[in-house]
């Protein structure tokens, strides 16, 4: 067994990392391991990331989270690639923007679920892997789990350039 | 004519007989009644208007209606999302599968946990009727005035307080929503 397989395989025991945060009255979670940064849109204004409630077909979270309706700050999400892009991660790594508050959190291994097999079946996104139960004591306290690796390849390649 | 009464000592021997033959003719009474009342257990429930029903053995449980999250990317009548003690469930408008409309959401409102040969899933309806023992020989074949999806998703119809119910088959439900299964 390699190094890396060992340390999986611990993270896996112990749990895992996600950060959580909001897209309208919905909650999603993304490995932390899967994410390269946070960015303030404002300090890249030369890039347009595409907006994740609009990849999963939620314009009313979209906005609902806009600065503009409600005031919360918009974050852009930086993604890692998977391996077989290792060699584009360094110029083109997909980021996409999402609302504020942004938290981060351990979940132990049984708090993660696969989608119920109906859902998984009849999914239209990919990305959408199954759900998170944040809390032992209250049953209504899930969060969705996304997988960055499977966002359409659109939105995890280069980020479009303003050109002024 | 003699009509001596009856010698004491033989009062205890036409008992026992008497007793055997009540005891075979009850024996035979439980032999044909266990023939003629073959029964389902079925739960009875409502979607809009219309009375229907499920066999109760494909159903885990009957559920309050709770708070059912959403999910992107899944078609209408997969509604979301339930946490049932620890586990994820989906759920599945009834209705939308029937082409019938729901009632508004009430404190009657219920989702039946069902367990179909491959799939399991929430089920919602409007209301849970009741859970009662019917004769197999009371469910009759559904009639071909029934319309489509409904005709193609039940097994039979019976009557129950003066109105007909249909019987539906879970699988069958289930089916409509896998494509590839079609």
């Amino acid at each position: 067994m390699t190094r890396t397989d060992e340390a999986q395989d611990t993270r896996v025991e112990g749990g895992i990392d996600l950060v959580l945060f909001n897209l309208g009255a919905l909650r999603f979670a993304v490995d932390s391991e899967q994410i390269r940064g946070i960015a303030d849109p404002a300090e890249t204004p030369d890039v347009q990331a595409p907006a994740l409630a609009d990849l999963l077909g939620l314009a009313h979270a979209r906005s609902a989270t806009s600065p503009d309706t409600h005031g919360s700050r918009e974050r852009l999400l930086r993604f890692r690639n998977g391996p077989r892009d290792a060699a584009q991660d360094a110029s083109q790594t997909g980021g996409m923007r999402i609302g504020e508050p942004i938290s981060l959190r351990h979940v132990p291994f049984d708090a993660i679920h696969p989608l119920p097999a109906l859902m998984e079946a009849l999914s239209a996104l990919p990305c959408v892997r199954g759900m998170v139960a944040l809390s032992t004591t209250n049953a209504d306290d899930l969060a969705i789990l996304l997988d960055p690796r499977r966002f359409p390849n659109e939105a995890r390649t280069a980020p479009r350039m303003i050109h002024q | 004519m003699d009509l001596e009464r009856t010698e004491p000592d033989a009062e205890p021997s036409e008992r026992d007989t008497l007793d055997m033959i009540l005891d075979r003719r009850r024996e035979a009474g439980a032999r044909i009644l266990e023939v003629e009342t073959a029964k389902v257990k079925l739960v009875i429930f409502v979607v809009g208007e219309t009375p229907l029903a499920l066999p109760a053995r494909v159903l885990v449980e009957i559920l309050p209606l709770t708070t059912i999250h959403f999910v992107p990317g899944c078609p209408p009548a997969l509604e979301g999302v339930i946490n049932v003690r620890g586990d994820i469930a989906s759920v599945v408008r009834l209705g939308d599968l029937l082409g019938m409309t729901h009632a508004p959401s009430a404190r009657r409102s219920a989702i039946l946990l069902g367990q179909g040969t491959q799939v399991r899933s929430g089920l919602r309806v409007d209301r849970v009727v009741d859970v009662l023992d019917v004769t197999e020989e009371s469910i009759q074949a559904p009639p071909d005035s029934l319309p489509e999806p409904l005709r193609g998703l039940a097994t039979g119809v019976f009557e129950h307080q003066g109105q007909i119910v249909i019987l539906l088959d879970l699988d069958r439900l289930f089916q409509t929503l896998l494509p590839e299964q079609r």
